[in-house]
């Protein structure tokens, strides 16, 4: 079954290499990876391993140096600086484990600015970011600044706002490493729920056990290719 | 993004840091009020200069005597005269018709007693002219001017409220009456002098420095004195000419020289402060430059603090950069959130300092007044109407372009920035 459906992240031969002071250090050397629409996938490795690099040339924040990445159909290769804030904006959402919210920004504005660069008008805007606060949980906070919400509640704030265009790939980049147990769990479940009613695929970088396991597929990186975990 | 979700944005992060935006925008503001204050200072001194030099008369007046003019005329701003020539009115048709020439008023002057109603007469200048024509160079300081028909109105000067009203405001002498009394000295040697007299009611009071009048008429009030006493005046000049003088209003400072030319050319000697007034405007023209240098300097300084306040921003904001990146925002929206954010400081400092310099102008310009008052010179103080809305559209439109242009390495900066390193945690 999974074989008929066309992945919605193919990646072949992807070699990456970062300029260090004593010379060319290899981080992702030759990864193939592909990722169903709706899958929900977790990366682990040890630090440095790549796993963020391989999030950020999937996001669209870096260029791939060497091999093939597909996201959405796109080529992102052969993409300007337009094309790719484009898929920035419509392709995928980010989730930080900081958070990354705007501090001067309340929660509804967090959320609506990703749709103010997606070209929303202003009233659609308010109305999707107020459905999203409410899906997490949040529909009483949506006028709080960052500083007054906790740290779960920042973290769903940045899920909405990685849900607003409603994008078929959803990366998140250690969504729970700043949180205690409880708004951990309350972030993974998001994640899951958002992909079940959704439809994004979710690939999720951790070093939690807890968090992987919720995956249908753990994949570590180790010496710059993917294996199952 | 739209211009309209950036403003939004960068006002955000203005408001955001307060401390830090109130500082660079004051920076700003210093530039501007320098700037303002000083170029209305400037101006206002300028003008000042126009109106003091040209005592009372508006600028570019020229006083025309009935005379012919010495050689040496048109080297003096003062009456160079060489013999009589009569001013008549085919004369003021002739100035009329000279090029450069915005009107022509013509002035006589009869010697009167005033003897107000109160006591204590006094010898005075009786000055008429055409009262009809619009525009007069008078100052009134209280009431209003005769009417040009009235054989009963008289506007009298400061020193005739000085005389009946000591202590008391121009508007007290509104209403009095007063007897004018036009002596003529007959025979040889002099005997007694016979006295023609008329009732008036004075109607305004005007400034002391028209012509050094001290009441002033309708025309046909001294012509009638003119009939009744034969001419008596400066034995240089025509004593039999029907006017003592005319003013000749040119559309310009720049107009002066040409028309006394002309005067010249037709014959008649004639006054205007062209050559003390032309050295104190060069004079002033080098003070000006000195100012603008300085405010140059002043707007720079604070362009500098716009560059390094928001280049700190792009260091403290680069997760949020990043971030912005992230969900969407091209380079070309964050250059225009910091370019905005630029512009808004240039603007709030822009317009206090616009403010602030006003006020600035004022008080300097309060301290100069109570300096020059001192040293016997009468100045009016500087107004809110003195401030040249150029020299204010400068202040708030320079402030703003400074900053937008101290602002656009920053935001380049800003755009710049690589993704990946500027959302860090990633």
């Amino acid at each position: 079954m999974r074989g008929e459906v066309k992945p919605i992240i193919e990646v072949r031969g992807l070699a990456h290499r970062y300029q260090g002071p004593a010379g060319e250090i290899p981080v992702l050397a030759g990864l193939d990876l592909d990722v169903e629409p709706g899958a929900f996938v977790a990366l682990v490795g040890p630090s440095g391993a790549g796993k963020t690099t391989l999030l950020a040339i999937l996001g669209g924040l870096e260029r791939p140096q060497a091999g093939s990445v597909r996201v959405a159909g796109h080529d992102l290769a052969t993409l300007g600086p337009r094309g790719l804030a484009e898929h920035r904006r419509r392709t995928v959402g980010f989730v930080f484990q900081h958070f990354g919210l705007m501090e001067a920004l309340t929660a509804r504005e967090n959320v609506e600015l990703a749709l103010t660069f997606a070209g929303v008008p202003p009233r659609g805007r308010r109305a999707r970011s107020l459905e999203l606060l409410a899906q997490v949980g949040l529909a009483g906070r949506a006028d709080h600044l960052p500083g007054r919400l906790s740290g779960g509640e920042q973290q769903r704030v940045g899920i909405a706002r990685a849900l607003a265009n409603r994008p078929p790939v959803l990366l998140a980049d250690e969504p729970t490493g700043n949180l205690d147990d409880r708004s951990g769990e309350q972030v993974l479940e998001l994640l899951e729920t958002a992909r079940r009613e959704e439809g994004c695929a979710v690939l999720l970088v951790t070093h939690e056990e807890r968090a992987a396991g919720r995956a249908e597929r753990v994949l570590a990186l180790e010496a710059g290719r993917l294996h199952a975990a | 993004m739209s211009w309209l979700d950036a403003l939004g944005l960068a006002l955000t992060s203005v408001r955001r840091r307060r401390a830090r935006t109130a500082l660079t925008a004051l920076g700003v503001a210093l530039g501007s009020a320098l700037l303002v204050a000083m170029g209305s200072v400037g101006t206002a001194a300028e003008s000042r200069a126009v109106e003091h030099l040209g005592q009372g008369l508006p600028v570019g007046a020229i006083k025309v005597a009935p005379g012919r003019p010495a050689f040496l005329q048109l080297n003096s701003d003062e009456f160079e005269g060489r013999g009589a020539h009569a001013i008549d009115d085919s004369t003021i048709q002739r100035v009329k018709a000279l090029p450069g020439v915005r009107g022509v008023l013509p002035v006589q002057a009869a010697p009167v007693i005033a003897v107000p109603v109160a006591g204590g007469s006094y010898p005075a200048v009786m000055l008429g002219t055409d009262l009809a024509v619009g525009d007069l160079p008078v100052s009134v300081l209280a009431g209003r001017l005769p009417e040009a028909s009235s054989a009963t109105e008289v506007a009298v000067a400061p020193s005739y409220v000085a005389r009946v009203h000591p202590g008391g405001s121009p508007a007290d002498a509104l209403g009095d009456r007063l007897t004018v009394a036009e002596p003529k000295v007959v025979g040889a040697p002099p005997g007694a002098p016979m006295v023609r007299w008329f009732q008036a009611t004075v109607v305004g009071v005007i400034s002391e420095q028209f012509a050094q009048a001290d009441l002033l008429v309708p025309l046909l009030q001294t012509q009638a004195a003119h009939a009744w006493q034969g001419v008596q005046q400066d034995g240089s000049f025509d004593p039999d000419s029907p006017y003592q003088q005319l003013i000749v209003v040119t559309s310009g400072l720049d107009q002066v020289h040409k028309v006394r030319a002309e005067l010249y050319d037709l014959g008649y000697a004639s006054a205007a402060p062209e050559h003390v007034l032309g050295a104190v405007l060069r004079y002033l023209h080098v003070i000006d430059i000195v100012i603008a240098g300085v405010g140059g300097i002043a707007i720079l300084i604070s362009a500098l603090g716009v560059a390094n306040a928001l280049l700190a921003a792009v260091r403290e904001r680069r997760r949020e950069i990043g971030v912005m990146k992230s969900i969407g925002a091209g380079d070309g929206d964050v250059l225009r959130w910091f370019l905005l954010e630029a512009g808004l400081i240039g603007l709030v400092g822009g317009v206090l300092g616009a403010l602030a310099g006003t006020l600035m102008a004022i008080v300097i310009g309060l301290q100069v007044v109570d300096y020059l008052t001192s040293q016997g010179i009468v100045l009016d103080p500087i107004k809110l109407s003195d401030v040249p809305f150029g020299v204010l559209f400068a202040g708030v439109v320079g402030s703003v372009l400074v900053s937008l242009l101290a602002g656009a390495l920053p935001a380049l900066r800003a755009a710049r920035l690589p993704m990946r390193e500027a959302v860090g945690g990633l």
